[in-house]
């Protein structure tokens, strides 16, 4: 589309106090964060400057060892289980098994509550005292156990469980729109040219849904980013600080413990994190578009 | 967000109207928005207004008052600051002031006679180069032992006075099928078991020293390492259940009778008022084992910012006086269930549980910090500890390792 | 025995019947053309034909094999789409190979197979582009060429040429045709457009609402339809349809349109009563234009002139009926009256069940 010169400036002059704003907002603090990990601020930021004393400092926190490590291994397996079972969720809808209603219902309907409501539900869940086992146990199977809750090396996994439940929905809404939104003409003519149906998918149908890959990748990055709520609600970090996670050590440092410098170097960190990931998820939308 | 507006807004409107007739005017910043802490605040906020002054309510909720204390150092930093400002006595106090940012209620301060009516770590810690900084208005204690008499009494077992008797009992209490400690797998719960436990184990002296001063040989030593066999031990008294468990929650697990006691603060109290129970009746408050009559606090405040508006600095100081006012003071902790910083408050109306923390406030010798209220060690210390304990908690760590992990916590943060 | 057999095919959606005793036989190297309106089960036959779904009724023969219950895959056919449907992340060369590579074509082969296609089709320039890289007629070959390459038994066409503008149309049709000549394949082709019929079938089946309605050569289906329908359907502009009676008169019968006008003598003898005629608009010209012997010149006046370039056609009222003649382009107002009508191209249909008499 080309617009005309003058309504080109019209168009500009509208976006300048949104482009401003966004700007102020996302440049300037993250600038003011970056500035401010290198000073020794704590309590109020100092405009000092210490050089890269406070990463150094954060870098030899088990705390922050854990949680950055834990973002890592949860980023990975909350965004591939939830990409994997969204689609194989949308892939069921789409071969139009029977009870789409009730699997649509199941699986969409965690997408309107909260991090806050699915972290509060899962807690019960998983509370070994309350919960999924004392419920078996209850039902007479007594050696039923699962305590993932409150063992410090499974306790990341339960966030992994209630992030998923969360949002592979939102996976299965995009792929399904994206597998709805292909021609069935190319369906047809892949059964004819003799493919099998998981070949249908795997390399005609799959490849076809990078867009939404994309989409849903950038999504779920950004679930991931924001999991703070998640994490207070289930694990509060715990056991001990075994499933803690960035943005929840972030805000703990810069806002409960006086660590100004601190909090906006492990900032700068998830930032940084952030951008490496999502770029080739951006470069993959963009390549489609054109 | 909505509240900053409306803060600023209230600064327009007191930029307009500065001026000799003007009333004394308070623009007051605070997260008192629960229940009782909003009934406390009224009370100051009523006779505020009785006097003639103007009162400007600012309240921030949201994360246990991290969003409110931002907004309050962003305003101090950007040369607006509110007319007064909750805030805890102690380090982050002094922090402000060591940066010029609070002004003083010292004229107030002398003709009240304050240094004789607090005790001396409050009166210490709202002070600044002998300066009053802070109005302190209640005092929190964190050393209580809350239980269940019916469920103790089941078990055969009383109110536990020592840490070894509190193994007994715990024993007992699980061979009964109770859970003989109810505890949230949170930090700073996790945190106020340790505490309890160098005070009642090693004494008020050896507190003070490993949890105040931070001593290396007292952190590293094997006092410490007695600490975390006794934690070890406390380990077995809880049930699986803790993790990220809330305080209230844990609270509720005692008035069901499916737990035995709680180590919890004084705030317990506001839980089992709920469930409509008497104390010393229907609950026990009693000291945690081993404290006798030390006693560990923290303490609300206001905090007085430096500002030149005429009209807000004759507010500040009757903010003062009404604050310190041994009437307001009562009816403020009768609201919210601490107990006025001034020890020569009546102290009828009070309930059995106040009445025994009033008496350790005004005549105990051992009135120490707790180590979360930053009267004691900074934030990002106690974080340090916290999250030691929180680990040696979730971990099959041995004591020593234990021990070792806190003074590890405590070097990498100096 | 003919290479592909549709016999009695039933097929609903739901309620709605969409198709009804549907039979078909498709000799070996026919090009066979299902011509009809949209939304009369063209693409649902050919689906059927080609596996892709199920008919509630009846059978698929091809090659003497019944294959009503076999997989698309193994009845031995390619099909090209009205929408290409090319998979879109792949090479043309990919595109085209992809149906050997899945039937175990080792690699080496089916390259040689795919150059030989895409020689044939011209479109070697193009194997290492994506489909998105072409342009609509590229992409219809290479659409053709993905089915020729596996040299099927029988070739499914599902209006392969609509989505291709007038000319492109014209060449691809053309090709089409001699594609069919060198390969000697079988072809069963869906379209609506008569004309693409008429030019590439050797025969043409005429289907209407799920009933073939007529099958023969096309200009057995032109000159001879079998039905009101077919004969509406067919010719551009198709055939003048004039309802009306027959009537004994002396010895001869005579057709008299409703609403008056002249009373047609009939060239064979036929039974009295209710009627429709049927001509067609080149059998409607200038007396001169047309055989003495079987010519008739009624008295009729013209309504209007549609001059299309090649000729001219002029319609005249005919008692309620509008008839339509084809004329010399040069013709004008004055000199179109006298008109005649070429009596041995009548056809006549029974209005009650539509058939041809
Ligand atoms: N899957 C389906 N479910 C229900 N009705 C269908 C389905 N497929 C086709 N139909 C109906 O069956 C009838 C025949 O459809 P079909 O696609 O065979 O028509 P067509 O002759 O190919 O028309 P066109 O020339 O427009 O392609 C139509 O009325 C259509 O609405
Ligand atoms: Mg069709």
């Amino acid at each position: 589309m080309r617009l005309h010169r003058r309504d080109h400036w019209a168009a500009l002059l509208v976006l300048v106090p949104t482009v401003a704003v966004a700007g102020l907002f996302l440049f300037g603090f993250a600038l003011w964060s970056g500035w401010i990990s290198l000073t020794s601020s704590t309590l109020l930021p100092r405009y000092d400057f210490v050089g890269w004393l406070q990463y150094q400092r954060l870098f030899a926190m088990a705390r922050w060892l854990t949680a950055y490590r834990n973002l890592l291994v949860f980023g990975v397996l909350f965004i591939g289980f939830s990409l994997g079972l969204g689609l194989l969720l949308a892939i069921l809808l789409d071969r139009k098994i029977r009870g789409e209603g009730i699997l649509r219902t199941i699986y969409l309907y965690p997408m309107a509550v909260s991090f806050v409501v699915t972290g509060t539900a899962w807690r019960w869940i998983l509370d070994p005292s309350l919960g999924l086992q004392e419920t078996a146990r209850g039902l007479g199977w007594a050696s039923f156990s699962f305590d993932w809750l409150s063992d410090p090396d499974r306790s990341l996994y339960t966030l992994v469980i209630a992030g998923v439940w969360q949002s592979a929905g939102l996976a299965m809404a995009l792929f399904l729109a994206g597998l709805r939104g292909i021609d069935g003409e190319i369906v047809k003519a892949a059964r004819i040219d003799g493919a099998p149906v998981w070949k249908i998918y795997a390399f005609i149908l799959i490849p076809l849904l990078k867009p939404a890959f994309a989409t849903a990748g950038i999504l779920l990055s950004v679930t991931v980013i924001r999991s703070f709520d998640l994490v207070v609600v289930l694990t509060g970090g715990g056991p001990g600080f075994s499933s803690d996670l960035p943005s929840r050590f972030m805000v703990e440092m810069a806002f409960r413990r006086d660590q100004l410098g601190l909090g906006a170097a492990s900032a700068m960190v998830i930032l940084a994190t952030f951008i490496a990931v999502i770029t080739p998820f951006l470069y993959a939308g963009r390549q489609r578009a054109r | 967000m909505k509240s900053i507006l409306w803060a600023a807004l209230a600064l327009f409107c007191l930029a307009g109207t500065a001026g000799a007739q003007t009333p004394p005017t308070a623009e007051v910043l605070h997260w008192w928005t629960a229940g009782g802490e909003a009934k406390a605040l009224r009370v100051i906020a009523d006779r505020f207004q009785a006097e003639g002054g103007r009162w400007i309510d600012n309240p921030v909720a949201g994360g246990g008052g991290d969003a409110a204390r931002t907004v309050a150092k962003t305003r101090l930093v950007g040369g607006k600051p509110p007319t007064m400002m909750q805030w805890h006595l102690g380090l982050s106090l002094k922090q402000l002031a060591e940066e010029g940012l609070l002004g003083d209620v010292d004229e107030v301060a002398k003709e009240g006679g304050w240094d004789a009516a607090l005790p001396a770590l409050i009166a210490d810690n709202a002070r600044y180069k002998g300066h009053y900084v802070a109005i302190p208005v209640g005092i929190h204690g964190e050393n209580w032992l809350w239980t269940n008499p019916k469920v103790l009494a089941d078990a055969g077992v009383s109110v536990p006075k020592t840490w070894a008797e509190f193994d007994a009992a715990a024993a007992k209490l699980k061979a009964a099928g109770v859970i003989p400690l109810a505890l949230g797998g949170q930090g700073w719960q996790q945190v106020i078991v340790f505490n309890a436990v160098v005070l009642g184990t090693q004494g008020p002296g050896f507190y003070r020293k490993a949890l105040v001063d931070l001593d290396a040989k007292a952190l590293g030593g094997p006092e410490m390492v007695a600490v975390f066999e006794q934690l070890a031990r406390i380990k077995g008294f809880i049930d699986p259940g803790a993790t990220n468990r809330d305080w209230n929650e844990a609270t509720q697990l005692v008035i069901k009778g499916r737990a035995a006691m709680q180590l919890m603060g004084d705030w317990t109290k506001g839980e089992f008022a709920a469930a409509g129970l008497q104390p010393e009746k229907d609950y026990g408050c009693d000291a945690s084992p081993g404290a006798g009559q030390a006693y560990l606090v923290a303490a609300d405040a206001l905090a007085v910012p430096k500002l030149s508006d005429p009209a807000q600095r004759r507010g500040q100081l009757l903010m003062a006086k009404i604050a310190m006012d041994p009437k307001v003071q009562r009816d403020f902790s009768l609201a919210k269930g601490s107990v006025p910083a001034r020890r020569d408050v009546p102290a009828d109306g009070f309930d059995a549980c106040s009445l025994k923390a009033m008496e350790k406030v005004r005549n105990s010798p051992d009135i120490l910090p707790a180590l979360g209220s930053s009267m004691g060690v900074g934030a990002a210390e106690a974080g340090a500890i916290t999250d030691a304990v929180a680990q040696f908690f979730a971990s099959s760590m041995s004591p020593t390792q234990g021990a070792r992990t806190l003074r590890d916590a405590i070097d990498a943060i100096r | 025995m003919s290479a592909l057999s549709v016999q009695d095919i039933g097929k609903r959606f739901g309620a709605t019947p969409v198709l009804s005793g549907v039979s078909l036989d498709v000799a070996e190297g026919e090009f066979m053309v299902l011509l009809g309106p949209s939304g009369c089960g063209k693409s649902t036959l050919l689906n059927i034909v080609a596996g892709l779904e199920e008919p509630d009724a009846g059978r698929i023969v091809i090659g003497g094999r019944d294959v009503t219950r076999v997989e698309p895959r193994d009845r031995d056919i390619a099909m090209v789409f009205q929408s290409y449907a090319l998979y879109p992340t792949m090479s043309v060369r990919r595109n085209m190979g992809f149906g050997l590579r899945m039937r175990g074509t080792s690699r080496g082969e089916t390259e040689a197979l795919v150059q030989e296609a895409a020689r044939l089709l011209q479109i070697e320039p193009l194997l290492d582009r994506r489909p998105s890289q072409l342009s609509g007629g590229q992409r219809q070959r290479v659409a053709i060429g993905r089915a020729i390459v596996r040299k099927p038994a029988v070739f499914l066409f599902d209006e392969p040429l609509s989505n291709l503008d007038a000319k492109l149309r014209a060449e691809t049709r053309a090709e089409l045709r001699d594609l069919h000549r060198r390969l000697a394949a079988t072809m069963l082709y869906v379209t609506h457009d008569q004309v693409e019929a008429m030019t590439l079938a050797t025969r043409i089946a005429v289907m209407n609402r799920g009933v073939i309605e007529q099958v023969g050569p096309p200009q057995e289906i032109y000159d001879r339809p079998a039905s009101l329908f077919v004969a509406g359907f067919t010719g551009s502009p198709p055939m003048n349809l004039i309802s009306g009676e027959i009537v004994a008169r002396e010895g001869q019968a005579i057709f008299q349109p409703d609403g008056g006008g002249p009373a047609l003598p009939l060239p064979e003898a036929c039974r009295p009563g209710k009627i429709i005629l049927g001509i067609r608009p080149e059998d409607v010209s200038d007396p001169l234009s047309l055989p003495e012997i079987s010519r008739w010149i009624p008295h009729i006046l013209p309504l209007r002139m549609e001059a299309t370039g090649a000729d001219t056609h002029v319609t005249f009222a005919w008692g309620e009926a509008r008839i339509t003649g084809r004329f010399k382009p040069a013709v004008t107002e004055k000199n179109v009256v006298p008109v005649a009508l070429d009596l041995a191209k009548l056809s006549l249909f029974d209005p009650a069940t539509g058939l041809r008499i």
